[in-house]
């Protein structure tokens, strides 16, 4: 079914949920994981706050992106009430989606600047 | 100093756990567990860094958080309530619209009227400006529920053409140009997007002519309520409905 869906109706994906796709990218991951991921990503500047983090998984839930794994990787350490989720298909397809996106606007900004496209003025 | 860092855990935790009352219970039933272990991390790592002062911002980055997340949670609550016909459909709408606006300038008048209450009912009508004001800053909910996300090339006050999606069909709201006036109409032509037609993949908009698509009708421009953020425009869900149902899409 999510085969038929067209990941460009979900564009542009607001922050949060690019950025938890974005560190889903590396493998599974619980909450705590992802905010960790986000935060070093971004040196720092973006933190998500337990709030926002779990209002976008559960958009991203709801909408397939991203589905909850139902293994452990350590399940005698991890808290019963901690959950890993990881990418689906489609939620791959839609971030692809949005990096295309956001790399043509990129590309469109440096040139309507005089930038060149590694940085700096041409 | 070391049995204080137990004691000021476990408080922040109970804080926190005291917070998460401000979510729907629906979502606090699927997801408030983790949040409160992902909160104790949070602050086992705030402590480790910044000690007590390190606890108290992140306390205070928390309920900021809280007030940024919470009130698009209610407003999807709100719609799912709306859905279920346990609120009557018109009112919700209406609701889903204009609800905290609508209630904080209620708490407003009542406060002007009623001179004991005032203060706290300033400060709750402020809390509610706030929130509504939270909702609709871009980037942390959007598309927020109650409003439909439109495809435009450009953000016009009024677009000239845009493409929205309406359950499984796409409609195409188009103003023609009236060269007697020398302006634009004042109505929208409705037309719904054929399987296979030819569009552009990211406004949705036709590639030719769309004369072909199938009519469904005309709209006045001033039925509709658009809304501008710096990277994407929407309609009102309320006022997208009111104006398909006066043709029966």
């Amino acid at each position: 079914m999510d085969s038929r869906r067209d990941p460009e109706s979900l564009l542009p994906l607001p922050d949060a949920e690019l950025e938890i796709l974005l560190a889903l990218v590396g493998g599974e991951a619980h909450g705590y994981a992802m905010m960790q991921a986000v935060e070093q990503r971004s040196g720092g500047r973006t933190r998500l706050g337990p709030g926002t983090l779990y209002a976008a998984l559960k958009r991203l839930l709801a909408g397939r992106l991203i589905e909850e794994s139902e293994e452990r990787r350590d399940a005698e350490r991890d808290h019963a009430r901690r959950r890993y989720y990881r990418l689906s298909d489609f939620g791959s397809r839609v971030l692809e989606a949005e990096l295309d996106r956001l790399t043509a606007l990129v590309r469109h900004g440096r040139r309507r600047l005089r930038l060149s496209p590694l940085g700096g003025r041409s | 100093m070391r049995p204080a860092v137990p004691a000021a855990l476990r408080l922040s935790a109970r804080a926190y756990a005291w917070l998460l009352r401000a979510y729907p219970a629906s979502f606090r039933a699927e997801f408030g567990g983790e949040m409160a272990l992902v909160f104790s991390d949070c602050c086992r790592a705030a402590w480790r860094c910044g000690g007590p002062r390190g606890v108290w911002r992140l306390l205070g980055r928390t309920v900021l958080d809280m007030l940024a997340s919470a009130p698009p949670l209610w407003a999807e609550r709100l719609e799912e309530a709306m859905r279920g016909n346990r609120v009557g459909r018109g009112m919700g709408l209406w609701l889903a619209d204009h609800g905290l606006a609508g209630a904080g300038l209620a708490l407003l008048v009542l406060g002007a009227t009623a001179w004991p209450l005032a203060l706290p009912l300033g400060w709750t009508a402020l809390g509610l400006a706030f929130f509504a004001w939270v909702a609709e800053a871009d980037g942390i909910a959007l598309p927020r529920p109650g409003r439909a996300v439109i495809r435009t090339c450009g953000c016009w006050e009024t677009p000239l053409a845009f493409a929205v999606r309406h359950g499984d069909v796409v409609l195409l709201f188009t103003r023609d140009e009236e060269p007697d006036r020398g302006a634009w109409s004042d109505t929208y032509t409705v037309r719904q997007r054929p399987d296979g037609a030819d569009v552009d993949p990211k406004w949705e908009l036709p590639l030719v002519s769309p004369s072909e698509w199938s009519l469904r009708g005309r709209t006045p421009v001033t039925t509709l309520c658009f809304e501008h953020h710096e990277r994407v425009s929407y309609v009102t869900r309320g006022s997208l409905e009111r104006s398909l149902a006066c043709f029966a899409v």
